[in-house]
């Protein structure tokens, strides 16, 4: 150290500070609270979601690009109808933590097992999403039909299944939210194909506007929850594991 | 990432030497920290530090527009310490008579070790003033302090 | 630094699990010693957020137990918890690291640095399926330590291990307790013994002794069968 530094490092003593220790700690607290951030949680979930939900989407989106290879115009109901069984990867995530033991855990975390639960069910639902937007504009020449009506009957019984599933989770608890999942993915499934059944107008010319009509209310109601679960993570949440 | 024991240490020695009161400078030296932390979180230390240092300067001035004062005579509060050395104190009184910016200058340089391109964003002066400024201040300070030994 | 709790009450139909507990806790360990259903887990739980209470409050430095700050102060260890299947002993902790809310390279350096800790360095990489049950303790026991927690709630902490490790935990636990409130929940009374400052006896939802070691001012456990003499029938809440 040089000579002025010294010099001038003794002329600048200041007395001790008194409240630092305990300062300091009031600090490290909220540090941590400002450090994470939700950008960083939902990618740190991403690496989480279990292997089997991404095989299950893999293997209908495979499943749904067969239906498209091989079928004729008419059996497009046969693949809207399956699509929202994709859907049913939010019921084997959202109960996963419970399954495995690890809920208690979690829900004792700062981010806590809601949040971790619903971020994930989050990412897969837009995975899956995407998927379906590949499924129809690989699809529509297939079906000999313009995308756009093509792309409709895909997307909205997913977006419909997303919508209330995802509603589902968030009000209802680990096991009955599993059941509620695949209840509503089968409803939803069962209904598409019985309506055609009988009434064989689901997917004429004239019945698009109720498509879109049903296509914009889905989203909306996944966008919302969405937003919701967003909300979740800095929000409070005492689970009631009894 | 801050080493907050020593920044804590650091600041709280800026503001000391502005205000020369130990509560006031501790005061502030955590409302300092409290506000840096509210809005950033920098991971580059010089940019923290800078900012970290803004924030401090800007709340001991607002301290001074606040009792109306341009700054202390300290000669009046500064407490005396009983291990003052006689070299101590012939040092102490060399800075006392060098002017605010000259003392800002040199603890940020030499006792907060603070680099000369941070000194001169926070000053909002270049890097070739802020170099010149300080080179001045260490001048003035050896003479301050030859006329003090020169009274021995 | 003070974990206060304000006539707690948690009841089930006409069952009274936790009976209007009030309690003030600085740093250090507590013993909490009680029979099944004498309200012990329910506390914990309590004050670990996941279960909601009936009645009262809990705050810690003023912030209440539902705040996402809270739970950031608290680290837990359950008595029985379960893992994601092929985690491996690090893969864990940095998985509690993140939804701890630490930061990837800093939960990196913390992780490598409590598995020493704890001794576990060696089989970091090894699944958890192959862990002992005392490994298996000491990895809950890092997860729980991972946020520098102020408030540490540890629920039969040393059940399962041999003598050996039990020392071992109890010198972890004493050391913690420095700085932090560790509740201990245990019916192993040597170790509330060998490391409690305060010592809680938990009967029927309440709190029948409060007290230091030298309070109780007799062998602890006989102090303890003194006053479970009567619980052979008691009834479980759990």
């Amino acid at each position: 150290m040089s000579d002025l530094k010294k010099k001038l490092q003794m002329g600048f003593d200041a007395p001790a500070p008194i409240r630092k220790e305990e300062f300091l700690e009031h600090l490290n607290i909220s540090e941590n609270a400002n450090k994470s951030n939700l950008e960083g949680f939902l990618f740190s979930q991403i690496g989480y979601i279990s292997k089997s939900a991404w095989v299950f989407s893999l293997l209908s989106l495979i499943v749904a690009m067969l239906g498209i290879r091989y079928s004729d115009q008419h059996m497009i109901w046969i693949i809207s109808g399956m699509t929202p069984l994709l859907a049913l990867s939010i019921a084997t995530e959202s109960s996963r933590s419970e399954r495995y033991g690890m809920a208690e855990l979690e829900a004792t975390t700062k981010h806590s097992l809601a949040s971790v639960v619903l971020a994930r069910l989050f990412i897969i639902s837009i995975a899956d999403l995407v998927a379906m937007l590949v499924i129809t504009l690989i699809g529509y020449k297939a079906i000999g039909r313009t995308a756009v009506p093509t792309m409709l009957y895909v997307i909205t019984p997913f977006l419909i299944s997303v919508f209330l599933e995802l509603y589902s989770v968030r009000k209802l608890r680990g096991r009955q939210s599993f059941y509620a999942c695949i209840a509503i993915s089968f409803l939803v499934s069962l209904s598409i194909y019985f309506i055609e059944f009988e009434f064989k107008t689901l997917y004429k010319p004239e019945f698009i506007s109720a498509w879109v009509a049903a296509a914009i209310l889905a989203l909306i109601g996944v966008m919302v929850q969405g937003r919701k679960i967003i909300k979740n993570t800095e929000e409070i949440v005492v689970w009631n594991w009894l | 990432m801050l080493d907050l024991q020593e920044q804590y240490d650091k600041i709280y020695r800026y503001c000391y030497f502005k205000l020369y009161d130990r509560n006031l400078a501790e005061d502030i030296t955590q409302e300092t920290f409290l506000k840096y932390y509210e809005h950033y979180s920098f991971n580059n230390e010089n940019t923290a530090l800078k900012h970290l240092y803004t924030i401090a300067r800007n709340l001991c001035i607002d301290e001074f527009r606040r009792t109306k004062t341009e700054s202390i005579d300290e000669s009046t509060v500064e407490l005396p310490y009983e291990n003052d050395v006689t070299d101590k104190l012939a040092i102490k009184n060399a800075i006392r008579r060098l002017n605010d910016d000259e003392k800002e200058l040199l603890l940020l340089r030499y006792v907060n070790e603070l680099n000369v391109g941070s000194i001169g964003e926070m000053l909002g002066i270049s890097r070739f003033a802020t170099m010149r400024k300080i080179k001045v201040a260490v001048k003035r300070f050896k003479e301050e302090l030859r006329k003090e030994d020169m009274h021995e | 630094m003070e974990l206060v709790i304000d006539r707690l009450s948690k009841q089930y139909n006409n069952k009274i699990a936790v009976d209007r507990l009030s309690l003030k806790l600085k740093s250090g360990v507590v013993g909490l010693l009680g029979a099944n259903g004498a309200g012990k887990t329910t506390l914990m739980r309590m004050i670990c957020g996941i279960l909601k209470p009936t009645g009262g409050t809990i705050t810690f430095n003023g912030m209440d137990v539902s705040e996402e700050m809270f739970r950031d102060a608290l680290g837990y260890l359950p008595q029985d918890f379960g893992y994601y299947p092929n985690f491996t002993g690090k893969e864990f902790l940095l998985y509690m690291a993140a939804l701890k809310g630490i930061e990837r390279n800093a939960a990196r350096k913390k992780c490598d640095v409590l598995l020493k800790t704890v001794g576990l360095d060696h089989a970091a990489n090894k699944k958890i399926k192959t862990y002992s049950g005392g490994m298996k303790q000491r990895l809950g026991i890092a997860q729980a330590v991972l946020n520098d927690p102020k408030i540490l709630i540890l629920d039969e902490p040393t059940a399962g291990l041999d003598p050996k490790e039990r020392v071992r935990f109890r010198n972890l636990i004493a050391e913690l307790g420095k700085d932090a409130i560790v509740i201990l929940s245990t019916h192993i009374v040597s170790d509330v013994e060998h490391i409690a400052d305060r010592i809680l006896l938990m009967k029927d939802g309440q709190f029948v002794f409060d007290g230091t070691l030298d309070d109780v001012g007799m062998d602890l456990e006989e102090f303890y069968m003194q006053h479970f003499e009567e619980d052979e029938e008691g009834e479980q809440y759990e």
